[in-house]
């Protein structure tokens, strides 16, 4: 069945809002099925809206890019789109409801000029959901070091328009009975030199009536594309339980989680080990497994791990956070051939048959999926290994880009009305 | 066959020193190379020891012992980690290869109570006897002796065999058959270090030294050969302008928002006029895509959305008379790359950690696969969209411990005939004083080259008038990535980006910065062109002056674009591409001595621009020339060379400068200069000291007077300065006193140093300098809010500037009889010789920053010049000249005098307040002297 077929038999469409509005309701989550974006969390209103703005496009007033409330609903299951225009000018958002999270995932389309530097897209929440709610906020610059904050959301004691927290990426909100966290970069640590469309930096402000979550993407003097994400969970979820907190530059390459030399002799006082780890290793049977140490080869390539007996896999179990990581293995011996051999994971085979001859180096680095805090490595046939390098891609949480889409719902012409 | 042989010859021959049986030995029994006694450094000051290697040093084991303590009155810990040591001007690092450097103690050891009392009784704990600060620091005890600590019961160490001495390997830092010299530095901001004993000891074994010289030579010979042929005068092509004279004029403007456009705003040609009309309209002409800036993190959009881009915004551009450059990085990708990088064994394209051969988030330049990809893609855009030129960033290694990848060890093997290490401990690796090491680095920025050279030709198949633009951040020091050099030789259009974001500030950086490019660019006959980063409209309106003041193309910023609308369409600006620089003076830039070093390489670039900048500041005009294009006929233009603190000089040049001299001109050679021989090997003395009859005796430190007589005493001390090796004076001797002539000297302790010496040689004259003045007036690009943090002696550019005027004397050709304060002005010259370009620039409401005061943006205001301008052009013939301004309307007539053989320039008062430009046309007869 092809997802465009899947979406007609799925989809209920709704031409106009509904006056008695239908909800998507999934544990602590209501969201109403209609082109406004409202969202409740415990009963209470925390999202009433949201708005496509040029930057420097604060006061209420300001003229919209795109009007959501004047777009098209497509339901399929626990996802709702709305596809909105206004000219040329196009909003998709999408919001998938689970009792674990709410996705808000929105691209706004602008030609021409905007009247700002910036594109803005806001949520809107009511001030009788925030005022007075204490919070804790996780700072700092696409490129920048991250910070943490807190503070309490009070309209009486701030400045209209002024805003309340620079460079969000995260929140917890320690509303009384319906703490919840909404994250604005679920992707992660950001991995790039800029934002390139996405939402770089959430500002939140007030405007006298209401808490306005602004998101900001650089580049739209004429118009461009802005895209974003935001997810919202119940409780106090720390950032750090799921994103990395190591520095993110363009410069820098895969942090490494993992580095093992399989040697008798302890690590090297050099800088073998330049990165923070992050997970850890341990055979399975180890007693099936043994160290041959090499008079010559320098670490990494002077002993290395193999079978005890001659016969037995080798089954190496790691354990780390769940996501997506890079297996490098390092594979050398001065004195004998290698081979074949199959080193295989969670997914099947990584590398097949390999043969390494006498004084060869080799080196392959292959996609490894952590799942449930952990994968398994099993060497089979002739099997060596001298070093191991896990490098982390992206955890879990953050992937919406390889095993999980940025959206959920399929739509074949998504700017068309 | 010949071939493979001597291929596994040299690799068996490339086996490690280290990698065999350490001598058992006690290294202080093995015979001494150097020695020194009782230094008494005080706090942050060094003090150098040289030593000579013999031929048969190859394959030794080579140690200093150091018997050192910091003063205290009494004995008070073992913990102070003042001690640190260069060699030959690198910094050390704690480890060689997999072991510590230190070899008669373990890294740390445990302290407190139980008897083991190495410092405070009262603690306990472990004390690191290394610590490393990017240089590593070596532990010494606070103590009022040696002795006093050893004999003290409560800090005496317990359980170190031999504790008074300090032993350190710096086998991987030396070279055989050379001088070689160690700087003894006390790092320390407030103790005094007393090393008793300095001594560099050579293990007595020698272990295949023949070999390892036989490896040593070949490697050398291999690297000499292969950088003459890519960045050797063997590599130097000027083609002709003809078909990019516009990059030379262009005002180029990006049509989005630079890197971070989404490319999402164009889908019909009608977005693409919109966009393009206003920018046209306002005289801009050529535009710059940089949108979706890392392409490789963008590959699903390709064929969707950059190609359809490109095609229309080329056409739009087009049809408006416009040009178009594609400006995007190659091979970095970032997380919207992922599914492109695990699909279809992309993962395999990645640049790989040399040591361990783990991947990163950069394809690599030499995997066949990408560059295959990537160039199919490439020609295709290029032959549906028409683009004019590129500007292809990162084509590089993401660090010097990239790429390691299997290509790159097999065209390294097959280029050169050697294998670069597997073992990531190996000594080789990232040791720039290892052959092998230089010859990877020196191959690796030869394949830089060699993908943008290929990628030029893919592209040229669809447009043969097609170029490549090119821009680094900084120029002046050495680059681990390999900088803008490697691509200099293939790229047509050179620009900058600019560091400071408050020019008017840092003008006087802002002119000597483009100055020192011009050296470059005017050596490929390259199109220079800059981005500065002004935050305010009044700053973007002087950087559009500074623009043509230096002859420069411009790439406008959109921020302040709309400040400048007026001036892109001014009438009256010259053809740069018409328009040579006209000066007195020339300074040598060495890309070898920049790149000598990846430590101090850079001060051969900051006494560049101090020189520089003390130089725009007085009006005298100079002209950077680059030592590849160094020639005595080049030479010759010029009455006054100077060579600041170029420490290597090939024998091209030496030559040169030689033939210079002898034939009657000035030389002026500062600080440091030829102290490196062309394998950047140090020297023990002077490549130039039978021209400058001189001899090296010492360093010694500052403060000390400069003391030149009708001149004020100039105190040259550290503290207004920002970077201390330049906070030194060299001790020289003169080797025959009856041909040189001492016009400074430098006071120091009561005692008088030969400071600045005259020389003459053949019919011509050398002046010595020996300190780095230029570095003690060396300013660079400051930022918005924080303060002015290059300190610079005040005193120095004055010194500077009225000496050089004393040594020009009337030999200056174009000077100020009447100008009013900061008044800036540049010279140039048609090249066909009829025309002279003075473009002045309005400093006067440049002020110098308070010691604490921040760095801010502010409006500039540019009052009238409300006195009239006159200059001298000696020699000169002027039939007329005209002066224009953006300020007037009209161009206003200049008179033009005789005066002897002189022409005598006045330009009206009020004619201009920002920015004017005196066109002199010049008689055919006497254009320039």
């Amino acid at each position: 069945m092809t997802a465009a077929r899947r979406i007609a038999l799925l989809t209920m469409l709704v031409t106009a809002p509904a006056i008695a509005a239908e909800t998507l309701d999934a544990g602590p989550f209501s969201v109403d099925v209609t082109p406004e974006l409202v969202l409740r969390y415990s009963g209470e209103t925390l999202i009433s809206g949201d708005r496509c703005v040029s930057f420097r496009g604060m006061r209420p007033g300001e003229p919209l890019l795109v009007d959501p409330t004047g777009g098209r609903v497509i339901r399929e299951g626990n996802i709702i789109t709305v596809l909105a225009r206004q000219g040329r000018n196009t909003l998709r958002r999408e919001v998938m409801v689970t009792a674990e999270a709410v996705h808000i995932t929105f691209e706004m389309r602008v030609f021409g000029h905007t009247g700002g530097s910036h594109l803005q897209y806001d949520l809107l929440t009511p001030a009788e959901f925030l005022e007075g709610v204490d919070y804790e906020a996780w700072t700092g610059a696409p490129r920048g070091p991250l910070e943490t904050t807190a503070g309490t959301f009070s309209i009486e004691d701030s400045e209209p328009l002024e805003y309340l927290v620079r460079r969000a990426r995260y929140f917890i909100l320690k509303r009384p009975g319906a703490e919840c966290s909404l994250d604005f970069n679920p992707a992660g640590p950001w991995v790039g030199e800029s934002n390139y469309g996405e939402n770089f930096s959430t500002n939140p402000y007030h405007d006298g009536t209401r808490f306005h979550f602004l998101m900001l993407c650089a580049g739209g003097r004429y118009g461009g594309i802005f895209g974003g994400k935001i997810v919202i969970r119940p409780g106090a979820v720390g950032y750090q339980s799921l994103h990395s907190t190591a520095d993110v530059a363009y410069t820098l390459g895969f942090p490494v989680a993992l580095a093992v030399n399989f040697s008798q002799t302890a690590a090297p006082a050099g800088d073998y080990q330049p990165y923070s780890g992050g997970a850890s290793c341990r055979w399975r049977h180890p007693e099936r497994v043994r160290i041959v140490e090499r008079p010559t080869g320098g670490i990494l390539y002077r002993d290395f791990a193999t079978t005890a007996d001659g016969e037995a896999d080798g089954v190496l179990e790691l354990a780390g956070r769940s996501g997506h990581y890079l297996l490098t293995l390092n594979v050398h011996d001065a004195e004998e051939d290698t081979g074949p051999f199959t080193v295989t994971g969670p997914d099947g085979p990584l590398f097949e048959d390999v043969t390494v001859k006498r004084g060869e180096y080799w080196f392959k680095t292959a996609p490894l999926r952590f799942r449930d805090g952990g994968a398994e490595l099993r060497f089979t046939g002739h099997w060596k290994v001298g070093a191991l390098t896990l490098q982390t891609i992206l955890y879990e949480a953050e992937d919406f880009v390889l095993d999980r889409p940025f959206w959920n719902m399929t739509i074949e012409t998504p700017h068309a009305d | 066959m010949r071939t493979t042989q001597l291929t596994l010859l040299l690799v068996t021959l490339a086996a490690p020193i280290w990698a065999q049986p350490q001598s058992p030995e006690d290294p202080q029994a093995w015979p001494q190379v150097g020695h020194a006694e009782d230094l008494r450094l005080a706090p942050m000051t060094d003090q150098r020891v040289g030593f000579t290697l013999a031929e048969d040093a190859d394959g030794r084991r080579v140690v200093v012992a150091i018997r050192a303590f910091a003063e205290s009155e009494a004995p008070s810990g073992y913990n102070h980690g003042a001690l640190a040591v260069d060699v030959n001007g690198e910094i050390m690092g704690p480890h060689l290869g997999d072991r510590p450097r230190l070899l008669n103690r373990p890294e740390e050891i445990a302290f407190g109570p139980g008897g083991e009392r190495s410092t405070a009784a009262w603690q306990e704990g472990r004390l690191g006897l290394i610590e490393s600060w990017g240089s590593a620091r070596w532990t010494v005890a606070w103590a009022p002796s040696i002795d006093a600590w050893l004999a003290s019961p409560d800090y005496r160490p317990v359980g170190l065999d031999d504790p008074a001495w300090i032993i350190i390997e710096i086998t991987d830092m030396v070279y055989p058959a050379s001088f070689n010299y160690l700087n003894v530095k006390n790092e320390s901001p407030d103790a005094v270090l007393r090393c008793e004993t300095v001594a560099v000891h050579v293990d007595p074994e020698r272990r295949g030294a023949e070999a390892d010289r036989r490896r040593r030579d070949a490697i050398e010979a291999t690297y000499r050969r292969l950088d003459e042929q890519h960045f050797g005068r063997s590599a130097l092509v000027r083609e002709p302008a003809t078909g990019r004279e516009w990059a030379y004029e262009m005002d180029l403007i990006p049509n989005n928002y630079s890197a971070a456009d989404t490319m999402g705003e164009i889908e019909t040609i009608e977005d693409a006029r919109r966009i393009v009309a206003p920018l046209a309209d306002q005289g801009y002409s050529a535009i710059m895509v940089s949108g979706l800036h890392m392409r490789y993190t963008w590959v699903p959009l390709w064929e969707s959305r950059i190609l359809p881009y490109m095609r229309l915004i080329c056409q739009a551009a087009h049809e408006a008379g416009m040009k178009v450059i594609d400006h995007f990085d190659v091979p970095i990708f970032y997380s919207g790359g992922y599914p492109f990088l695990l699909a279809d064994n992309h993962l395999g394209w990645t640049q790989r950690d040399i040591r361990y051969g783990t991947p990163t988030r950069v394809y690599c330049i030499n995997n066949p696969d990408f560059r295959n990809h990537f160039f199919t893609w490439a020609r295709r855009v290029q032959r549906e969209a028409g683009i004019d030129a590129y500007q292809i960033d990162e084509v590089s290694f993401q660090t010097r411990h990239h790429c390691g990848c299997q290509h790159c060890r097999r065209l390294f093997t097959e280029q050169t005939g050697f294998e670069l290490p597997r073992q990531p401990d190996s000594p080789v690796l990232n040791n720039d004083a290892d052959p092998l090491w230089q010859l990877w680095r020196l191959w690796q920025s030869i394949s830089m080259q060699q993908f943008k050279r290929d990628f030029l030709t893919e592209i040229r198949k669809e447009n043969p008038a097609a170029f490549l633009s090119d821009y680094t951040t900084t120029y002046y020091s050495a680059s681990p990535g390999g900088g803008l050099w490697p691509s200099v030789f293939c790229s047509y259009a050179i620009g900058k980006e600019g560091v400071s974001r408050v020019p008017f500030q840092n003008y006087h950086y802002c002119i000597a910065d483009r100055r020192l490019y011009h050296g470059i660019i005017d050596a490929f006959d390259s199109a220079p062109w800059m981005l500065w980063y002004p935050l305010t409209g009044s700053a973007g309106r002087f950087c559009w002056a500074m623009s043509q003041a230096c002859n420069d193309a411009q790439w406008h910023v959109k921020k302040v674009a709309g400040s400048v609308d007026d001036l892109i369409s001014w009438p009256h600006k010259t053809r740069k591409l018409d328009f040579e620089t006209f000066a007195d003076v020339a300074m040598v830039f060495s890309e070898k001595s920049k790149s000598a070093s990846l430590w101090t390489g850079h001060y051969h670039g900051m006494e560049t621009l101090g020189w520089g900048e003390a130089m725009v500041e007085a009006n005298i005009q100079y002209h950077n020339i680059h030592e590849i294009a160094v020639t005595p006929q080049l030479l010759e233009r010029y009455k006054l060379v100077i060579l600041p603190r170029m420490t290597l000089i090939d024998e091209a040049n030496r030559r040169a400068i030689e033939a210079y001299v002898r034939d009657g001109g000035t030389l002026i050679v500062t600080a440091e200069t030829g102290l490196l021989d062309e394998a950047r090997r140090p020297l023990e003395d002077f490549l130039l000291g039978e021209m400058m009859n001189l001899r090296l005796v010492d360093f010694r430190h500052a403060p000390f007077e400069v003391v030149k007589p009708g001149c004020p005493t100039v105190t040259f001390d550290r503290e207004r300065m920002l970077y201390k090796h330049g906070a030194r004076m060299l001790e020289v001797e003169l080797v025959d006193p009856a041909r040189s002539r001492v016009i400074a000297t430098f006071r120091k302790a009561g005692r008088e140093y030969p400071g600045i010496i005259e020389t003459t040689y053949g019919s011509g004259t050398v002046y010595y300098v020996a300190t780095f003045f230029g570095v003690s007036n060396f300013e660079m690009g400051l930022h918005e809010g924080g303060t002015d943090i290059f300190r610079r002696n005040p005193d120095s550019a004055p010194f500077m500037a009225a000496w050089l005027r004393e040594i020009l004397g009337d030999a200056e050709t174009i000077t100020a009889i009447k100008i009013p304060d900061k008044l800036v002005y540049t010279t140039w010259i048609k090249r066909d010789g009829s025309e002279l370009a003075i473009h002045f620039l309005n400093v006067a409401h440049h002020r110098p920053l308070g010691p604490e005061e921040i760095v801010k943006r502010r409006q500039i205001s540019f009052p009238l010049v409300d006195q009239p301008i006159t200059l001298l052009l000696r020699g000169m013939e002027a039939a007329d000249a005209t002066f224009y301004s953006p300020d007037t309307t009209d161009p206003v007539p200049c008179t033009v005098a005789r005066a002897g053989p002189d022409a005598r320039l006045t330009i009206p008062a009020g004619s201009m307040k920002m920015y004017g430009l005196a066109r002199v046309r010049l008689n055919e007869s006497g254009g320039a002297p």
